[in-house]
């Protein structure tokens, strides 16, 4: 091999290999954040302010049909902030607006009927919220939270089973994942057409499971 | 299953058919009576029907289309007495002051949500400009096509609606025109009488004397109401036209039309509810296509 491309080689290959582990290094660090498994960078916090993904954040609804099937719905677009310290004592605090806008249960006739006057009447109010006042630990990632929700105006104290679902992310974030089940009654909100008069059509107990899926903002 | 149908037939009886009931048995009741207290009781069943409803009935209300019921109260309440007032000044000026306190009242006081004032006075100007000239039409053709015309309209409204899912409402609503479609029965015969001016002792009853203002104005709050509230497919024309509708009784003052409807009471009859018909069944029509296409189901 003539001298001159032997240099060239030697002055290349160094380059190229430094040039490969990057490339090696970065797809490991796209790749690495699975499921459960903390991030390298950023370090998650001891406590830190969680900005809810309004994509991934939504809450579903379920309620009795004429004394028979069980209906689902959601509310897509959840938004607000949870903040939650993981390794301390200090309940997660909760402040989640959902905006009636995004009610989806499938059919745009029933999307109306539910945002008009004889349900959430969302000419008036456009937005449901919950606040957390307080809350206890129940297990290690499961906690009591209590707090005011408020839907048509009316608001009504409440507690609610919160799961912490785990912590992940991609890249430069990190990502916390919770899911509240409560179940209320929508009489004490200001909706009770359709409990007693006409009778039964639909139940005064509904069930929500709100799914929140918030990124790191600050803390820790 | 049995319990349900009954509790169903109890929701519409209680909510719809007792209250303009009543209503019925109080035009009667006041049959020679001035003849304003016709809109009195067609309040009276509206505003039975809202309690049966509701179970209650709200002053001033928690929310924005609680007014409906106070303005349908203070109007059963104030514009009888506009038939006193017509008996002591010439009627067009009774009822052009009584038709612009009646607008002004709904302009300043009545608002619903994502309005700005001039939606407010909007209302006011329809319900004072088309009460006025229902009023006057009523006052100079005692019979039953005005109060029917009032009923299809005011039912139009009701079905509208109950279409857009707006139950509350649409019932009251809806025991009104039962309760003024009723009332049309004993309001007088001929079916429609031109030029023959009410007095207090007239053989022939009519809605004028405050009953048309009180009609109209409730249409046009229901209207307004509807169009503010909808999260339907029900577009804003489908909800302001049956409004406007009862102007179309105005055609029988255009001297050809009123050299028609000089030669029989049918003909006097189907000037005035043929046009007014054909709106609200074409409205109808295109809302029941609109909310169809949707696709899905309400219930």
């Amino acid at each position: 091999m003539p001298a001159p491309l032997r240099c060239r080689l030697l002055a290349v290959l160094p380059i190229t290999l430094v040039a490969t582990m990057s490339l090696l290094v970065g797809i490991t660090a796209l790749r690495a954040p699975a499921a459960g498994v903390t991030p390298a960078t950023p370090v998650t916090p001891a406590e830190a302010v969680w900005k809810l993904d309004p994509i991934h954040s939504i809450a579903l609804f379920r309620i009795q049909h004429l004394k028979s099937g069980m209906f689902w719905g959601r509310v897509n677009g959840l938004e607000g902030t949870v903040t939650y310290d993981q390794g301390g004592s200090t309940a997660p605090v909760l402040d989640v607006t959902a905006s009636l806008d995004h009610m989806d249960t499938g059919s745009e006739r029933l999307d109306g009927n539910l945002k008009g006057p004889n349900f959430f009447n969302a000419a008036e109010f456009p937005t449901l919220s919950f606040k957390s006042t307080g809350g206890e630990r129940v297990s290690e990632s499961q906690w009591r939270v209590t707090g005011d929700l408020t839907i048509r105006g009316k608001t009504q104290p409440v507690a609610v089973s919160l799961d912490v679902t785990g912590f992940g992310g991609i890249a430069l974030e990190s990502r916390a994942g919770f899911e509240a089940t409560l179940t209320i009654k929508r009489s004490d909100f200001g909706m009770p057409w359709g409990i007693e008069k006409p009778t039964a059509v639909l139940s005064d107990d509904v069930r929500l499971i709100v799914s929140l899926e918030g990124i790191q903002q600050s803390g820790g | 299953m049995a319990d349900d149908t009954g509790a169903i037939v109890s929701y519409v009886g209680l909510g719809l058919f007792l209250p303009a009931l009543v209503a019925f048995g109080l035009v009667l009741a006041v049959r020679r009576s001035p003849s304003g207290l016709t809109g009195t009781a067609i309040a009276l069943a509206f505003l039975l029907s809202w309690i049966a409803e509701r179970g209650t009935l709200e002053v001033p209300g928690s929310e924005r289309w609680h007014l409906i019921a106070v303005a349908v109260l203070a109007l059963g309440a104030f514009t009888p007495w506009l038939s006193v007032l017509e008996d002591r000044v010439p009627d067009v000026l009774a009822g052009a002051v009584a038709a612009s306190i009646v607008g002004v009242a709904l302009g300043k006081w009545v608002s619903f949500p994502g309005w700005t004032p001039y939606h407010a006075w909007a209302m006011g100007c329809a319900a004072g400009v088309v009460g006025l000239s229902t009023e006057w039409c009523a006052l100079r053709r005692p019979g039953a096509a005005i109060p029917f015309s009032l009923a299809a309209c005011i039912g139009t409204e009701s079905v509208l609606l109950a279409m857009s899912g707006f139950l509350s409402l649409a019932v009251p609503a809806g025991a009104m025109a039962l309760a003024l479609g009723a009332a049309s029965l004993v309001l007088g015969r001929p079916l429609h009488a031109r030029d023959q001016r009410v007095t207090a002792d007239s053989p022939v009853r009519t809605l004028a004397g405050g009953g048309a203002l009180t009609a109209v104005a409730t249409l046009t709050l229901l209207g307004f109401a509807g169009w503010s509230y909808n999260f339907s497919a029900i577009q804003p024309w489908m909800w302001l036209l049956p409004i406007a509708a009862p102007a179309v009784l105005l055609l029988t003052e255009v001297p050809g039309l009123a050299a028609l409807s000089t030669r029989s009471p049918t003909a006097r009859f189907a000037i005035c509810m043929v046009p007014m018909t054909a709106i609200c069944v074409v409205v109808l029509y295109l809302a029941w296509r609109a909310m169809n296409d949707g696709g899905g189901s309400g219930a």
